[in-house]
């Protein structure tokens, strides 16, 4: 009974340890292979073997540094609009991505496109991770409850409480107001190609309503059948075709 | 011959109706015909189709149509034709028509008119319709529906000469164009500013329809003097709304725009057409001779200049920065950066350029030159004067904007000369991009960082769900176990009822032991101190110095049977009698004593 027991407790921790920790060595290695394969066509480059060797990786697992290297190699065979993909996808990972900043901002300028006015919602939320709001959202509110709950059986609340109460719940809040950014721009999407058309009805024989160029970012709001419609920052919107735009948070 | 031809186009016509009426079961009592190009307007080259159309509302077969097609002088029309023929249902009746195409060719432009002629069905004279084909020079079909314009200011100007245009596109709005390429300039007496990839785009009415315009703004300069020719072409994909070409006498029923959704489920006639604006003629003058300075910038255009110097006191050695700066509009792109009239006793290092347009395509904007000077001694008290001029084409002048000298005072050297930045000394070219000053794209990430599942947010994890569970629980038990803290704080006797309880079950566990080792001091020590625990439980004092008879008395308040008050009496006194006689004479086994203490204490415990 006890060896079974054992047994059993053996196996659970190994569940837990796959839950939290998936990425075991042996895939480690094989991923960091393929990225670093992909690195060594970049450097000769062969930017389209990069990109295979890269999307390879993407097939695993991703990390922001990944995406930025395809943004990379995109840009270097002129797909300025799947560039740009990338590099907001290394933000959308880590916002507070220096080198795909530049990048990002590097090619909106030398394409002439707008750079992207963000609300101070969204300049909140992109302080951090998304799942780093996350964590401190859960734990400042595991707080609160716990600062209002506790202190009263432990002789009533004094400042130290209060204060923490009181940055708990600020920290609660701002994580509520990142997380509603974060969810303003998870429709978020970029336009693939130049010339795309932005049409009035979403079937292929309709009208042009005006014409996107590749990088820019629009808002998705709705779909029909393989057509998505889209607002621009500028205000225009329209039809597109799904293989037309990438999304940043897929 | 020509008889011959005639000949031979009226027996083609009568064999082609012939057997396509034969094959069809179509054609009516009442017929109708109509006649027209299609399209009605082609540019020289390009071919159309003279269609004549049938309607007929009851079926016939084996029909013969008769007709002589009347020969129009400039077009070739083919002798073979192709046929298609048509069925609808109007409110219950079959209405057939047939159409027979043939293909035409114009030999020259101008417009042509096939004439009406008499056709013969099933015996009755039909008159088919004149029709007017009109042959426009390349490019100029689609005049009504699009077209390529290029607005200049003027039609002459100077050689270097820098002229602001807008190259305009005009679509109607019901075409639908995809741009093949970029508009393309036609003639090498111009050069051109690099075009918008993304025009401007607004909306226009001409003539009561409706134009989207795209525009590029550009300037043209020209490269040498004459009387030169330009164009712009541009190559579209065009979707053109298709014609309702056969005007049926039942096409009034569904002309109402309610009915009309050619746009939606039509689809049009996808080609790949290219728009001319035709040749500008422009005249390019020569820069007049008289007045023009031994020193030219090559500036035409009207510009201002400000100078700028870093500062007025230096010591012999140390760099002075000078800047000018050339604002105003005109040719930026050749304005050569000015000369220094005198440079004895100076250092000089070329100047580095940099332009700042106001405006999409650099014709209006600021040119700076920043110069770096290094006076060689103290004896130089100022900085020579710079040479600027420019042409203005508007009233034919060179303008001298030349600076003046300005004074410095120059300090004998007392410290080493200084290190110029190294990006002016290796810019000891005009060139700026050699400075390579220009933001570039970041270099790849060597090391792959923080691998993730993927981007889609932590709250849909379920390790992130589930550990939320844990301060749940933590604070549950911190909660409960304050909460019972609390307890024993304010509730003595639940706090003796709770101790008392345990130190039973200690005592009692002490016996057990005593009497598996057959240890009756130990035993009886024991499960006398057990007895007191259990009643002292209901006692303010200290269980340990519980006496028998306060036992008694409160197994008689609460009614202990008798059995009970006699067991506890030998407990007490077995133990008395070890403590202080200094053993027992009882004989029974310790485990018989055990149990009947097991069951002494329920029995205790049942009263309280």
């Amino acid at each position: 009974m006890k060896l079974q027991k054992s047994m059993m407790q053996i196996v659970w921790m190994y569940l837990i340890i796959i839950m939290i920790w998936p990425h075991n060595f042996i895939f480690s290695a094989e991923i960091n292979s393929l990225f670093n394969q992909g690195n060594q066509h970049y450097s000769l480059g062969e930017y389209e073997m990069a990109i295979n060797n890269y999307e390879n990786c993407l097939q695993l697992s991703q990390s922001a540094a990944l995406h930025f290297n395809i943004g990379n190699a995109w840009y270097q065979i002129d797909e300025v609009g799947k560039a740009i993909l990338h590099f907001e996808k290394a933000l959308a990972l880590n916002p507070g991505y220096p080198e795909a900043q530049a990048n990002l901002k590097f090619v909106r300028e030398n394409l002439d496109l707008a750079l992207p006015e963000h609300s101070w919602v969204s300049r909140l939320a992109q302080i951090l991770s998304l799942s780093t709001w996350c964590w401190i959202g859960a734990a400042s509110f595991w707080a609160v409850i716990a600062l209002i709950t506790l202190p009263r059986l432990f002789g009533g609340s004094n400042l130290l409480t209060l204060g923490g109460m009181l940055l708990s719940l600020i920290l609660s809040l701002c994580t509520v107001i990142a997380l509603y950014g974060y969810h303003n721009k998870n429709n978020e999407v970029v336009i693939l190609n130049n010339d795309t058309t932005l049409r009035i009805a979403p079937t292929d024989i309709s009208p042009s309503n005006a014409y996107l160029q590749g990088g820019e970012l629009a808002s998705m709001e709705r779909t029909h059948q393989e057509f998505l419609f889209l607002k621009t920052a500028q205000g225009e919107s329209g039809w597109v075709l799904a293989e037309e735009i990438g999304k940043i948070w897929e | 011959m020509k008889r011959i031809a005639n000949f031979l186009q009226i027996i083609s016509l009568i064999v082609t109706f012939g057997v396509s009426i034969w094959g069809s079961p179509l054609l009516a009592q009442n017929a109708v015909v109509y006649s027209q190009f299609n399209p009605p307007v082609i540019h020289l080259g390009q071919s159309a189709s003279y269609e004549i159309t049938v309607y007929g509302t009851q079926d016939v077969s084996q029909e013969t149509i008769r007709g002589k097609l009347r020969n129009v002088d400039g077009l070739k029309i083919s002798n073979n034709s192709s046929v298609s023929s048509q069925f609808k249902f109007i409110q219950g009746t079959r209405t057939t028509s047939i159409t027979y195409s043939f293909n035409v060719q114009a030999e020259r432009e101008g417009e042509f008119t096939l004439e009406a002629w008499q056709v013969n069905i099933k015996g009755q004279n039909y008159r088919v319709p004149a029709a007017k084909l009109h042959v426009v020079p390349q490019g100029k079909e689609f005049e009504k529906s699009m077209f390529l314009k290029l607005d200049i200011p003027k039609d002459n100007f100077y050689v270097g000469e820098s002229i602001p245009c807008h190259l305009h596109l005009y679509l109607r709005r019901d075409i639908q164009a995809r741009m093949r390429a970029y508009p393309e300039k036609t003639g090498d007496a111009f050069t051109q500013s690099e075009l918008r990839k993304e025009p401007h785009s607004a909306q226009e009415t001409i003539d009561g329809q409706i134009f989207r315009l795209f525009s590029w703004p550009l300037t043209l300069t020209a490269l040498k003097a004459g009387e030169e020719a330009l164009s712009y072409k541009i190559e579209l994909a065009v979707i053109l709304p298709n014609k309702r070409s056969r005007k049926s006498p039942f096409d009034t029923l569904f002309n109402d725009s309610f009915f009309n959704t050619d746009s939606l489920f039509n689809r049009g006639n996808f080609e790949n057409i290219t728009l001319f604006t035709g040749d500008i003629s422009l005249e390019v003058l020569d820069l007049p001779i008289e007045g023009k300075p031994n020193v030219y910038s090559g500036a035409i255009g009207v510009f201002n200049l400000k100078t700028d110097v870093s500062s007025t006191t230096v010591e012999a050695g140390e760099p002075i920065t000078l800047t000018l700066n050339a604002n105003g509009e005109g040719n930026f792109d050749r304005i050569a950066a000015p000369v220094l009239t005198e440079t004895e006793n100076f250092k000089l290092y070329p100047p580095k350029t940099e332009f700042t347009p106001t405006d999409d395509i650099g014709y209006r904007g600021t040119k700076s030159f920043e110069y770096i000077i290094i006076p060689q001694s103290e004896e130089v008290t100022a900085i020579p004067s710079i040479a600027f001029n420019f042409f203005d084409p508007k009233t034919g002048e060179y303008i001298d904007l030349s600076t003046k000298t300005t004074p410095i005072k120059v300090l004998p050297a007392l410290t080493q000369s200084p290190v110029l930045p190294s990006a002016i000394i290796a810019g000891q070219t005009e060139d700026p991009e050699e400075v390579d000053l220009q933001p570039r794209l970041l270099p790849i990430q060597l090391l792959p960082g923080k691998w993730v599942n993927g981007i889609t947010p932590v709250f849909k994890n379920p390790v992130y769900i589930a550990s939320q569970l844990l301060p749940i629980i933590l604070i549950s038990i911190v909660a409960l176990i304050r909460r019972r803290q609390l307890r024993f704080q304010r509730d003595e006797i639940f706090a003796r009822k709770v101790s008392g309880s345990r130190s039973v079950r200690k005592w009692l566990t002490k016996a057990r032991k005593a009497a598996s080792k057959d240890d009756k001091s130990a035993f009886f020590e024991s499960a006398q101190r057990a007895i007191q625990e259990c009643v002292g439980r209901h006692f303010p004092h200290r269980s340990e110095s519980l006496i028998l008879a306060e036992i008694e008395g409160y197994l008689t308040e609460h009614n202990a049977t008798d059995e009970l008050h006699h067991n506890i009496r030998q407990f007490f006194n077995a133990a008395d009698a070890i403590k202080f006689a200094d053993g027992i004479s009882e004989s029974e086994p310790l485990s018989k004593w055990e149990k009947t203490l097991s069951k002494l204490l329920n029995d205790i415990e049942a009263l309280g």
